[in-house]
């Protein structure tokens, strides 16, 4: 247990499955399949998804600087009028506020997870995945009823004497930060437990053995190792509150307006698919920036916590 | 099932169109708002034109702007399967070129059972309806507000309001103009400015802005709401189910619903036998009334419907002529211009 070379060899599994597939907790096999092999096993997904998803896509966005002639006219429209950057800035703001209430709900959910007994574990994991199966309009419905004027949250602290009169919790950013943590709460927990699972209890045995506290430990050990799995988790729900349409729209005031709303607005309302094209370029520029972004800013901190 | 075909052949070569140009396709395809409203039209008007005729109409749920999307990917990528669509006195200006210029003489029953003007230029109406004031019963003292004056007036009507925000804010910009003055005869062009300066007033109280009229239900059940813009239909609907909740049909919008043709429709004559259809047997208009609660472009069914029935209906023309009925000439060139002046607005 005390043998040096054993964190040096456990650090490997978690490098492997933050190079190929984060969200994965199988461990990677020794007998790779040969590179042609594999490839041609994924071409009929990457067929699919050229056909039904890229080519779409490219369409729309070379409708973008195509119609009605050559033209960057739709872009410099997204500079020239201050509500779409302000809608890009709040976006972003929204996704950054999710991410974070996320990460800190998870993490000790993931945690709990991972180190728990297989029974409790799969229970744990079951009450986070049955959520998810449900659909997002009924979530958001829930939480219509959990707080509106006469909703349950209010009758109750008017019951227990905390208020004489209903709050109003719904229509307000909070809500919608709320609301979208919990719809997007699943994606944050699984990244993190398949990655904390990937990271030997006999490290943790081992800094406690080595006189560090608790916390140190998690803090100097648990925290660095889970890295993968919390940048994975980060990035998920970070690019998919990004795309959010349901949730803010119903539990929102009009101030909580996002750039999928204003998409949707100009692709089935003004009918006008060049200027859709060029909100969703930017929406999707951002998105894969940022997943650029965290990757660096992942290599970095890496190298800092094996320095 | 031959027979009837015979008769409609017969009284279709009555009206004087060649009947060898009147086969009938198998199929028919027709798009419009799913759920109880989708129910309906199927129960009253596609099962029994497809027992009258042996067209298997195909029912086809989507939401008003989606179906308007795919309507124009399907008709630039040359592959159109639908017949029959919503329509809307704003798209059949602004979609023009997707839907079929209707010949009015292959719908006869128009003429014969229809509103004036139900058969136009490409489009026949549907239903009536309006998206009018609507305010909780006990809310003022016994007190009813009258127009959309008293809806601005929070000393007189206080609490909380809700109004909607889907994408068409001249439907709420308008009752703006009215509360703040306008008369009904003056209101195109649509003064701006001074509907943005009345919709100042209203927002601190405006606690919902509904995305779909199911949120604005739900705020009036809640008390989160006790005045706001409703359609009629759905002011009914919690009426008769014994809400203290009422209507004010004047200064409402006007809502025409209509079928259209789609240009490049796969089942052209059926379609238009749909149509003449639609416009005939007043008795399955009421039925269907009855479940929708919005009346139709049946003049007959209106007036077969009982007093208290036909009172509530916006369809009424008592009703229908104190609404507003929307100048959609000029709002079809000013509604980008409109929708991002809301915008602007409604996200500060």
């Amino acid at each position: 247990m005390t043998d040096a070379a054993a964190p040096a060899l456990r650090r490997r599994p978690w490098l492997r499955t933050a190079r190929a597939a984060p969200a994965t907790a199988a461990p990677v096999s020794r007998d790779r399949l040969s590179r042609r092999a594999s490839l041609l096993l994924v071409s009929p997904a990457l067929l699919l998804l050229g056909w039904a998803f890229f080519l779409p896509v490219a369409a729309l966005l070379f409708r973008s600087v195509s119609e009605p002639t050559w033209t960057l006219a739709h872009y410099a429209r997204l500079i020239d009028e201050p509500l779409y950057l302000r809608i890009i800035l709040r976006t972003l703001w929204i996704s950054a506020g999710v991410t974070v209430l996320a990460l800190v709900l998870g993490y000790p959910i993931a945690l709990w997870i991972a180190r728990a007994r297989a029974g409790v574990a799969a229970f744990v994991t079951l009450c986070v995945l049955i959520p998810l199966w449900t659909s997002v309009l009924v979530r958001s419905y829930g939480w219509i009823l959990l707080l509106q004027r006469n909703g349950i949250v209010n009758s109750w602290l008017k019951e227990w004497g905390f208020i004489d009169r209903s709050l109003a919790l719904l229509y307000s950013e909070t809500t919608v930060l709320v609301a979208m943590s919990h719809v997007l709460l699943p994606f944050m927990i699984l990244p993190l437990v398949s990655s904390l699972k990937n990271i030997s209890p006999d490290l943790g045995k081992a800094a406690l053995n080595l006189g560090a506290s608790p916390w140190r430990g998690f803090v100097h050990v648990t925290l660095p190792l889970s890295l993968p799995g919390i940048f994975a988790g980060c990035l998920m729900v970070f690019v998919l509150s990004l795309g959010f349409y349901i949730t803010p729209a119903l539990l929102g005031g009009p101030r909580t307006l996002m750039i999928a709303t204003l998409i949707s607005q100009q692709a089935t309302e003004m009918l006008n698919w060049p200027f859709a094209g060029a909100i969703s370029f930017v929406l999707l520029a951002l998105s894969l920036a940022i997943t650029f972004a965290f990757r660096k800013l992942l290599g970095v901190e890496r190298a800092a916590a094996h320095a | 099932m031959r027979k009837p075909i015979l008769a409609i052949s017969i009284a279709l070569a009555a009206t004087g169109v060649p009947a060898g140009a009147q086969t009938l396709e198998k199929e028919l395809v027709v798009v419009a708002a799913g759920g109880q409203f989708e129910r309906s039209l199927r129960s009253s008007f596609y099962q029994p034109f497809s027992e009258k005729t042996g067209v298997r109409v195909t029912a086809v749920p989507s939401t008003f702007g989606e179906q308007n999307a795919k309507v124009k990917a399907m008709g630039e990528m040359n592959a159109v399967t639908w017949d029959i669509v919503t329509s809307h006195p704003i798209t059949t200006i602004s979609m023009a070129d997707d839907f079929l210029p209707i010949d009015c003489a292959r719908i006869p029953n128009a003429a014969r059972h229809g509103i004036p003007n139900a058969c136009r230029r490409n489009s026949v109406v549907r239903t009536l309806g309006g998206g009018v004031l609507t305010y909780m019963t006990k809310e003022f003292g016994g007190r009813k507000p009258a127009s959309w004056a008293d809806f601005w007036d929070q000393k007189a009507f206080p609490g909380p309001r809700t109004l909607p925000n889907i994408g068409y804010p001249w439907e709420v910009l308008i009752p703006a103009l009215l509360a703040d003055g306008v008369p009904k005869d003056k209101l195109f062009p649509m003064d701006l400015d001074r509907a943005f300066k009345a919709m100042d007033r209203i927002k601190p109280h405006v606690t919902v802005w509904w995305k779909n009229a199911d949120q604005a239900v739900n705020a009036f059940r809640s008390g989160d709401a006790v005045m706001g813009w409703l359609f009629d239909g759905r002011v009914l609907a919690l009426k008769n189910e014994g809400m203290a909740i009422d209507m004010e049909f004047d200064g409402g919008i006007q809502y025409t619903s209509q079928w259209s043709i789609l240009r490049k429709a796969p089942h052209p004559n059926a379609a238009y036998a749909f149509l003449d259809h639609f416009m005939a047997a007043p008795e399955r208009h009421v039925a269907f009334t009855q479940v929708v609660q919005y009346g139709t472009s049946n003049k007959e069914a209106l007036a077969m419907h009982a007093p208290a029935v036909s009172a509530n209906l916006s369809a009424n023309p008592r009703n229908w002529e104190r609404m507003v009925d929307i100048d959609y000439d000029w709002l079809v060139g000013n509604t980008e211009q409109i929708i991002r002046r809301w915008n602007e607005w409604i996200s500060r």
